[in-house]
């Protein structure tokens, strides 16, 4: 069966074919200016809430925990969350990573 | 006769008839079967069917109501679109596994009551564990046999169970539990193991990957979600699952920051989503219930469209392994865009069905003032991005450039794929047209606010920023070539190494004790022989006259006693 998974790995391919999208370190540019584009809006929007809140205005948000008060408090957390997650996880592969071949032998 | 068959019949009968055919009329009939079943269930409405009487029960075979439906659809249209994405499989038997594996699946949700449940949860187990050992693998082959012991063992459990609480309450009806007898608390561990608890979770992260590009694809959508389904039944709003499930939602996350075999990473992923469910199963609102379903039926759809698009890849290039893949986008961009939409969903961005469904269980979890679970649930949906967003499609689709160049998927994988997306987008963009209407409870909930919306985004977008910030910093970890020690350890390294300490430890004891005994065996026969053998005192022939004298002395003795008394 495993005959049958077609797998041609070509390595002129590389000079034949065209540049392909993210090839073009334009291209990669452009992608990340407008993520950090989107980063820069959503945290401009909390600043509004703040704003109005401060004016006493209606306020985009209501909160339902207290954090959900804080300025910028989603976007705190999903940054510190992820940074922890990986630092963490890279600390444990010190205690858990193993040779792939662990079980086989 | 109509209404007593029940509709997981139609694919676990009509599976059997398979081998018979072949061609294309074999894929019709394939694809034929669940389209029938799906009809069929819709055609009986809401209700009990199938009374049947074995010795004394009576035993009810369908029962279809609010909770009951939904897992009905969803088995349903998941079984279509598995066997679409398993047309290229060449091995008829595993069309055969599937359709029992998909109709048990069906029959289990529908079990009118505990020992109808037991059967197809048993049907599942065994008809499951072919679509891993078809792949024809040493490795898979063994993680079967890992796999069926444990899902057969959850099974037993289950029946020790069901058998203890027939005798306490005389009942076998599928409703409430709830923990507190000893009969109610082996269901809920044999649920507890099905279900991937923390813990008992191993079996999915050691057997799901070892499966055929479509094997897992169906493993994925089936056995939890049928313990998903019986937990909400059973045990509904008990508090345990609360936590139970916020776990379930945070650990895995961990791992699957560092597994290098994406589908793997998947798997890792799945007990992740099953958290969100466990835990608004244990809130048991009508808000946290409807959650939990229409996550599962979510988590079915944007889970099986990420492990179809990692199936294509290991279909078209042999290789699943993060370290080995790369730069795919450029042979395979529609599975890449596939890959993409399946990404976007189980990351919950506004517009993608994961968006809709978990909300519902995190917002449910601050109403009911679970504020630490709630950090959880957060913190878990931004390492849902992490894996399941970013690692996931960049690892396979983009990266470095790997070389490799292949053929875009085959055409039923892409129809498959596209099926899955377009359920992905729809329940996402239009919850109310189908996914509302089904559920349990009616719905009050609303996703779309402008708070919730920018609230979402901010999380995922700085989720996103932290990875794009260790990866240019050089600081993300590399995708290694190894595997991560997890429970599995202790009954894979541990146990046979205890074993074998113990066997040790016994041959000693064995060795000491035997040659003890034998010593001392050997000096009782030496002392018997030397004493009752024949040169011994006692067992030496005496003479008559020798005999008179000891019998008269004795006499003697007698008559001495009787008159001094």
């Amino acid at each position: 069966m495993a005959a049958d998974w077609t797998h041609t790995n070509d390595s002129s391919g590389g000079q034949a074919e065209d540049k392909a999208f993210f090839d073009k370190p334009k291209n990669v540019r452009l992608v990340m200016r407008g993520f950090y584009f989107g980063c820069a809006v959503v945290v401009i929007l909390d600043i509004v809430n703040l704003v109005q809140h401060l004016i006493g205005a209606h306020e985009l948000r209501h909160a339902e925990h207290p954090l959900e008060n804080l300025p910028e408090f989603y976007v705190l957390y999903g940054f510190v969350g992820v940074a922890l997650l990986v630092v963490i996880s890279k600390g444990l592969r010190k205690i858990l990573m193993r040779p792939e071949d662990y079980y086989d032998r | 006769m109509i209404g007593s068959l029940p509709p997981a019949a139609i694919m676990i009968l009509g599976a059997l008839l398979v081998p018979a055919l072949s061609g294309r009329i074999q894929k019709a009939y394939i694809l034929a079967l669940p389209i029938l079943g799906f009809l069929y269930f819709v055609s009986l409405g809401t209700g009990e069917f199938g009374q049947v009487g074995i010795f004394s029960y009576e035993l009810t075979l369908v029962r279809i109501d609010g909770l009951s439906r939904i897992f009905g659809y969803l088995f349903h249209i998941a079984a279509v679109i598995g066997l679409i994405f398993a047309m290229r499989a060449e091995n008829s038997m595993e069309h055969v596994a599937a359709l029992v594996y998909a109709g048990s699946a069906v029959g289990a949700v529908m079990a009118g009551d505990l020992i109808v449940l037991f059967v197809f949860w048993e049907l599942l187990a065994l008809s499951s564990v072919f679509l891993i050992w078809v792949r024809g693998t040493e490795r898979s082959y063994h993680a079967g046999i890992r796999y069926l012991i444990v899902q057969v063992g959850s099974g037993v459990l289950m029946l020790t169970g069901i058998l203890i609480h027939y005798q306490t309450t005389g009942s076998l009806a599928f409703d409430h539990l709830g923990l507190g007898t000893l009969g109610t608390n082996l269901i809920f561990l044999a649920f507890g193991i099905k279900c991937a608890f923390p813990f008992l979770h191993n079996w999915l992260i050691d057997s799901y990957p070892e499966a055929t590009p479509w094997g897992t694809v169906f493993l994925s959508a089936f056995t939890t979600k049928v313990a998903v389904y019986a937990l909400a039944r059973g045990f509904a709003g008990t508090e345990i699952l609360v936590f139970i499930g916020a776990a379930m939602t945070v650990f895995p996350i961990f791992y699957a920051v560092i597994e290098n075999d994406l589908r793997r990473v998947l798997s890792y992923s799945m007990i992740n989503q099953i958290g969100f469910m466990v835990c608004g199963i244990g809130i048991g609102t009508e808000l946290a219930v409807n959650g939990a379903v229409a996550h599962a039926f979510n988590d079915v759809l944007f889970k099986g469209l990420l492990l179809m698009s990692m199936g294509a890849v290991l279909y078209r290039t042999g290789k699943v392994n993060g370290s080995d893949l790369g730069g795919l986008y450029k042979s395979m961009p529609k599975t890449t865009g596939l890959c993409l939409i399946g990404a976007a969903s189980i990351s919950a961005f506004p517009l993608f069905s994961g968006f809709v469904s978990k909300s519902m269980v995190i917002s449910a979890a601050i109403h009911e003032g679970y504020g630490g679970v709630w950090l959880a649930l957060l913190f878990a949906s931004a390492g849902v991005v992490e894996h399941a967003g970013i690692k996931i499609p960049f690892f396979a689709f983009f990266a470095h450039d790997s070389g490799i160049r292949c053929k875009e998927a085959p055409r039923s994988m892409l129809i498959a794929m596209t099926i899955a997306a377009a359920f992905c987008i729809f329940n996402g963009s239009f919850p109310g047209a189908f996914l509302y209407p089904m559920l349990p409870y009616a719905v009050e909930y609303v996703p779309y606010t402008t708070a919730h919306v920018v609230a979402q985004l901010q999380l995922l977008f700085f989720a996103m920023l932290a990875v794009v910030w260790l990866m240019s910093s050089g600081r993300y970890p590399p995708e290694l070539r190894s595997v991560n020690l997890d429970t599995d350890w202790v009954y894979r390294r541990l146990g046979p190494r205890a074993a074998l300490a113990v066997a040790r430890v016994a041959v000693f004891l064995r060795t000491g004790t035997v040659n003890t005994v034998l010593v001392g065996v050997n000096s009782t026969v030496t002392g018997v022989r030397k004493h009752l053998g024949v040169t011994g005192v006692m067992g030496r022939t005496w003479s008559t006259a020798g005999s008179v004298i000891w019998v008269a002395l004795l006499l003697s003795f007698f008559l001495i006693l009787y008159y001094t008394k």
